[in-house]
């Protein structure tokens, strides 16, 4: 079904470009854009009673989007991104190691007036922490919940009132996808199967993904909410997942913005001379996370962001509350503190320092990035 | 008519030394003008632009790049009011483009300035601008605003300016003052010696004056001269400091200031234009300096350079000072608006390419706003992004009156202005010429912005029309795309006949309304 319907979203795009006339300026037209950077982690594993254990890992990861241009509002993005496709050993010291390529969305997007949609594979808009919180980490520790890669087709229509605001609701079916496109490439690897188990793994577009999304008028202006609902169907039951269950998860989240000086005159923006204070929170509740029955989590996560020119700083807390059915509560967090220069418009260096709880152990996490973005 | 300024310069020169003036040649490392296209007897400006990808310099690097005739210095448009502008567009591309001609009070119908026509490639395509008699003099220009695709050409090179003469009768004593045009754009590096495919603002560049790359500006210790800048880059703001200069702002988009207003510094937005007395100062060398640019957290950065140097020698001369009576012009914050509008500039949460006016994105088949003609409306600009937003509207001026809700001193009108980051800025709009009935845009003036969608159309009518011209706002207004015969079968009434080569408002005065 998710194969159908990738090619059925192929197919109306090479329709359109079919009908699309050389005449157009510059449709069909082709544009990436990308970002490179090299990161380096350095993580300490707190074990009581032993010796730290060091683990290292220097690597690439680049990510593009190129955008075949169909008319001026209608696109084929094929996303991917190249960076280690396996985790590091404990105690390990890896450079370069475990790269492998990932094909992250192939979708069309219509971007229209009032409405947008995409079909194909593509990012489940639900969830804002995984980009609205500052931090190299935290968009790994709530990715249970920010689910990429699906096939199928997300709509949203916006509408507008001056008393209002602008409220955005959207609707996503999507299934996990098991196509050729679900491995990796450059390395070994495998491809996803209906048999790996798993929420959302059932072949069939009945997951789903309600989210509201309100950008408070001009009377309260900067704030941002986004309400929403998933429900994920288990995917088969087999031997890697005897007992699977349904998922269902529930997002409420608060973005502010407040800008410190509120000047009548441009030179100060332009002089990198603002400072804008973001905080940011968000709330998660999943009932049996990944499809794994009873294991229910609670996502909290809180951050505030201050963007001073070419510098912005930021700490994020995110706290993971699991409550197992007959099993003891248990809690799992991140605490980053992050700060971004922007050395150049193209050009950004990016360092986060903290501490994570996961699987009953400690780590202490340091990490640098040197990212390069551009166009072509 | 094309020629270039030296030529003229020197016709000058030689008449001036038959008179017997002590005037001297300029010195060749002088900043070239650019080539000019200027009126006739008549008044009539006769104009080919060929659009074409050339190869060109930018600055002293060759490139390969989308540019009118065959030179990155466009060539200079000169009108005056109450004259033609007849211009024929050859597109000689693989790609459509059309043009507007910014900041320009001049009819929005049939032939004139429509963005909604545009020039197939290996066509030609024809615009006759008619200046009202009235028209504002001062420094405009032209350039592609092909949708999605007007960032691109016009980072290209498919730009240029345009000068309505005029400014020296308003102030009879710069009568024999040097006039300047510095035509101020940025060209992105590559390494494959074309323009690039995407347009990335905060990457590498080279920013010129007329085309040169760091030129020297010659002048006189005391000398004053009256310079225009023109910053057509596609989306860089311009922040220009001149040390140990004199500078007095004249102009600002081609609208003349009420008063004196004395500046060290020249914040240019893009498009925008400003007009600026400079005194020579003690001999020596001063650097015109382009600081670095930041738009907000979710903007552009980009990096500072020198643009070019001063230099200051030869035999000093007398200052000339402002001593005319500055215009007057009507402070509209003495008229109650007919209409107070709110417009949400936002970016999208989930497309860095998507950009929103009130959650909608540009369609150039509807219509989004209606306004009657003689109209004056108050319109709050607001940005809850991150990032500056230029506002920018077609065929008309207007009034600043407030920033960030704080109120602006009135020094004259202008036809743009920056909404700051997570801020308002609050305009008064006066619908009252009736050259501008007619279909157009308002826009973000960053153009990756307006080619993402941050733009609207508006048709300005005449009052009786306004309830059909309402209803047909779903299927692109009563102007169809501003072709006369469309608004004719859509309203079935007379045809338009703003006055010829004059800009009275149509009915009473609209600060004798209240």
């Amino acid at each position: 079904m998710k194969r159908r319907a990738a090619f059925v979203g192929m197919g109306l795009a090479l329709t359109l470009a079919g009908q699309a006339q050389a005449s157009n300026g510059r449709y069909p037209g082709l544009g990436m854009d990308y970002s490179t950077a090299i990161q380096y982690d350095f993580s300490s594993l707190d074990v009581p009673h032993q010796p730290h254990t060091v683990t290292t890992n220097g690597y690439f990861d680049i990510t593009t989007a190129v955008h075949f241009r169909l008319t001026t509002i209608d696109e084929i993005w094929v996303g991917s991104e190249i960076s280690p496709v396996t985790d590091t050993r404990p105690g390990e010291r890896r450079w370069l190691g475990g790269t492998g390529l990932n094909i992250t969305d192939v979708n069309w997007y219509h971007q229209g007036y009032v409405s947008s949609f995409r079909l194909g594979k593509f990012d489940v808009p639900f969830g804002r922490a995984q980009d609205a919180a500052p931090g190299l980490y935290t968009s790994d520790f709530v990715a249970p919940y920010a689910l990429g890669g699906m096939n199928g087709g997300t709509y949203e229509y916006r509408f507008f009132t001056d008393n209002w605001g602008t409220i955005a609701p959207s609707l996503s079916l999507y299934a996990a996808d098991t196509s050729v496109l679900s491995r990796s490439f450059l390395r070994p690897s495998q491809q996803a199967r209906r048999s790996d188990g798993g929420a959302t793994n059932t072949g069939k577009l009945n997951n789903a993904a309600v989210v509201v999304n309100w950008r408070a008028p001009a009377a309260i202006p900067y704030l941002e909410v986004q309400v929403g609902y998933m429900t994920n169907h288990k995917g088969d039951v087999s031997a890697a997942s005897p007992t699977a269950a349904n998922e269902q998860m529930r997002v409420a989240s608060v973005r502010y913005m407040i800008p410190f000086v509120a000047t009548t005159d441009l030179g100060p923006t332009l002089a990198g001379r603002y400072l804008d204070l973001v905080p940011f929170v968000e709330y998660v509740k999943v009932h049996n996370e990944n499809g794994v029955p009873g294991f229910d989590t609670k996502y909290l996560t809180t951050s505030l962001t201050f963007d001073a020119g070419r510098f912005a700083y930021g700490l994020t807390h995110t706290n993971k509350q699991i409550s197992p059915s007959g099993g003891p509560r248990s809690n799992e967090y991140l605490t980053e503190a992050s700060m971004v220069y922007h050395v150049t418009g193209l050009v950004d260096l990016a360092l986060s320092g903290g501490r994570s709880r996961q699987g009953g152990q400690t780590s202490g996490l340091l990490g640098i990035s040197i990212t390069l973005n551009g166009s072509f | 008519m094309c020629r270039r300024r030296p030529l003229r310069a020197i016709a000058l020169v030689l008449l001036a030394c038959l008179a017997g003036a002590a005037l001297a040649d300029p010195p060749a490392d002088d900043l070239r003008p650019p080539r000019e296209f200027t009126y006739d007897a008549n008044g009539v400006t006769t104009v080919t632009l060929v659009a074409a990808k050339s190869k060109i310099l930018v600055g002293n690097t060759p490139y390969t790049s989308l540019v009118f005739n065959d030179d990155y210095d466009a060539p200079l448009i000169r009108t005056r009011p109450g004259g033609t502008v007849r211009l024929a567009l050859d597109n000689r591309m693989d790609e459509m483009t059309n043009l507007h001609f910014h900041g320009m009070q001049v009819s929005p119908l049939d032939d004139g300035d429509s963005i909604f026509r545009t020039t197939g490639p290996h066509e030609v395509g024809k615009y006759v601008l008619r200046l009202p008699d009235d028209h504002s003099p001062g420094p405009y220009w032209y350039h592609s605003h092909f949708h999605d695709g007007a960032e691109h050409q016009v980072s290209g090179g498919l730009a240029g300016p345009i000068l309505v003469d005029g400014i020296k009768d308003q102030f009879p004593e710069l009568k024999d003052v040097r006039e300047r045009a510095l035509v101020l754009r940025n060209f992105q590096k590559t390494f494959t010696g074309s323009l690039a495919s995407e347009i990335v603002t905060g990457a590498p560049s080279i920013r010129t004056i007329n085309g040169q790359f760091q030129p020297t500006i010659r002048i006189r210790p005391g000398e004053t001269q009256l310079w225009h800048l023109f910053n057509i880059a596609a989306n860089q703001y311009f922040r220009i400091r001149i040390d140990g200069v004199h500078m007095q702002l004249l102009s600002q988009d081609a609208d003349t200031v009420v008063k004196q207003v004395d500046v060290d510094e020249m914040l240019i937005g893009p498009s925008a234009r400003v007009s600026i007395l400079v005194t020579g100062p003690a001999p020596g060398s001063y650097p015109l300096t382009l600081g670095s640019a930041n738009t907000g957290p979710a903007g552009d950065t980009y990096a500072g350079a020198l643009l070019g140097t001063l230099v200051s020698s030869g035999e000093p001369m007398r200052t000339v000072a402002i001593t005319s009576a500055y215009p007057a012009v009507r402070d509209l914050r003495k008229v109650t608006p007919a209409h107070r509008r709110r417009f949400i500039f936002q970016d999208s949460d989930s497309d860095p390419n998507a950009f929103f006016i009130n959650g909608r994105q540009f369609d150039i088949g509807r219509v989004d706003t209606t306004v009657k003609l003689g109209d004056v409306e108050e319109w709050t600009l607001v940005n809850p992004s991150q990032e500056l937003h230029q506002f920018h509207i077609h065929q008309l001026d207007f009034q600043v009156t407030k920033i960030n809700g704080k109120d602006i001193d009135f020094i004259g009108y202008r036809d743009n202005v920056f909404i700051p980051a997570l801020g308002s800025t609050t305009v008064l709009i006066p619908f009252t010429d009736p050259v501008i009935l007619g279909k157009f845009v308002y826009h973000c003036h960053i153009m990756e912005h307006e080619d993402g969608g941050m733009m609207q159309v508006i048709q300005v009518v005449r009052p009786e029309e306004y309830d059909e011209a309402v209803k047909l706002e779903p299927l692109g207004g009563i102007y169809g795309d501003n072709q006369m015969c469309t608004y004719l079968r859509n309203t079935g009434g007379k045809a338009l006949t703003p006055p010829s080569n004059a800009s009275r408002p149509l009915g009473p005065e609209p600060g004798g309304r209240p």
